[in-house]
């Protein structure tokens, strides 16, 4: 009598799709995020071999995989980030859920592409943005960013509060939930 | 519209929600904005809808393409993960003993053999309990793996000084708005720089792409031709401070540029 029967191994083509279909914006925002080539594709190495191992594959239907990995990959370039301050990492709860491809405005904030989101972003007025790309590209605290701007730490944070409900906005990302609060 | 005051919501905590979603936040305000939003369906809402605004943000990085190695390091380390699984399968063949693992005396006595009577067997030679090549003097490996590990060294040495160097340190977008796909300029920390071409229509037969390196105040030299829309062509020399350009030549291209450029983009110095 032979024990339960094994998973089976995902295959390597598997992984190959969704390295074809990704990689270059996964590379893009690692390298955005930390500067280097060597670090970024580890990260990115990390995150692909993270996914295939999980079993999730390359379905173009599925637009939430990519900003998935995008997550993941922007994570974990924080967490080298924090490494390399030497500030503790806080583990994010969000990076390690699989896509859920029933969340429809993830669905409708998936389906934004490179240019529509390069173009909200600079939708944004000079001082959000700025704040905005320090916290997301450069993985910065709002005491960070106010001390770097000399800027009152109140004024740092209203700036990313206004930041993102304009991306939000400019994004398409619908607000329904929020509305009927 | 404003909010219902829930378990004591302020303005604040809205600003919190966009550092958490964010993830910035830390230490006691971390805490103080867990134990509202616990509480406050409006700050769960507002951290979900910010992750999917941020999501929707993670493409604006322009894409990049890796080192050339980079798709078959990885291919070849989810290949090694796949082998060892599939070697961990119980209903796969046992694998071989790991070099620890054997009690047996390092060197072994042939057995003993009872005379046979009848015709001499062939000549037998002894087996040794662990093959032959594992048995060395332990001052003659010493000296082996000291070796093993200084090759290994140099090797790992020479590959981590070209994945340094190879590294890409900055990159430029040439664009024209009426020309579709795009072209990159990339520069690697060694100085040495390229030009990707990715999506641009081919040029059409009897017709090449060239680039060109322009410094100030010099006619353009020529540094390549491609016969697509798709490729790279290294540009030789120092490329700071230049303008890269890209014009459509006719073949035999002429010694200089005989059209304005479709594409060009100024290289920092």
């Amino acid at each position: 009598m032979s024990g339960p029967a094994a998973a089976p191994s995902p295959e390597l083509a598997d992984l190959e799709a969704l390295y074809d279909a990704y990689h270059r914006q996964a590379i893009g925002l690692a390298y955005r995020l930390l500067g280097d080539l060597g670090d970024a594709e580890e990260v990115v190495q990390e995150v692909f071999l993270a996914a295939w191992r999980a079993g999730h594959t390359y379905d173009p239907a599925r637009g939430s995989m990519h900003t998935w990995i995008l997550s993941m990959v922007r994570n974990r370039s924080i967490d080298v980030l924090r490494a390399r301050k030497r500030r503790p990492v806080q583990p994010l709860a969000e990076g390690v859920d699989p896509p859920d491809v029933s969340d429809v405005p993830a669905e409708a904030a998936s389906n934004v592409d490179a240019e529509s989101a390069r173009r909200a972003l600079n939708t944004l007025p000079p001082e959000q943005k700025q704040v905005i790309e320090m916290a997301y590209f450069g993985g910065l605290s709002h005491t960070e960013i106010a001390t770097q701007l000399a800027a009152p730490i109140g004024t740092v944070k209203g700036r990313i509060r206004l930041g993102l409900d304009r991306l939000r906005t400019a994004l398409g990302v619908p607000q329904d939930a929020l509305q009927m609060l | 519209m404003a909010a219902p005051s829930v378990n004591g919501h302020t303005q604040e905590f809205e600003e919190l929600a966009g550092l958490a979603a964010l993830d910035v936040l830390d230490g006691p305000e971390r805490d103080r904005f867990e134990a509202h939003a616990a509480g406050c369906e409006r700050c769960r809402v507002i951290v979900r809808l910010d992750r999917q605004t941020l999501r929707g943000l993670s493409l604006a990085a322009p894409p990049m393409d890796p080192s050339p190695d980079f798709k078959q390091r990885l291919m070849q380390r989810a290949a090694d993960e796949l082998a060892k699984r599939q070697t961990g399968d119980p209903a796969a063949p046992a694998a071989p003993p790991t070099p620890a693992e054997p009690a047996a005396p390092a060197v072994a006595e042939p057995p003993a053999r009872a005379p046979v009577a009848g015709p001499a067997p062939a000549p037998v030679a002894p087996t040794p309990l662990r093959p032959p090549g594992r048995v060395i003097p332990f001052r003659r490996q010493r000296a082996w793996l000291t070796a093993l590990a200084a090759v290994l060294v140099l090797g790992l040495g020479s590959l981590g000084v070209l994945s340094y160097m190879n590294q890409v340190v900055a990159t430029y977008s040439l664009s024209s708005p009426g020309v579709p796909g795009t072209a990159t300029v990339i520069v690697h920390r060694s100085g040495q720089a390229e030009l990707r071409m990715d999506g641009v229509p081919d040029p059409g037969p009897g017709f090449v792409y060239e680039a060109w390196i322009i410094h100030p105040g010099q006619a353009p030299v020529a540094a390549g031709t491609l016969t697509s829309g798709q490729g790279s062509v290294g540009l030789d020399g120092s490329v700071r401070g230049t303008t890269v350009a890209i014009t459509k030549e006719a073949t035999p291209v002429p010694p200089g540029p005989s059209s304005q450029p479709i594409m060009a983009t100024a290289v920092e110095s």
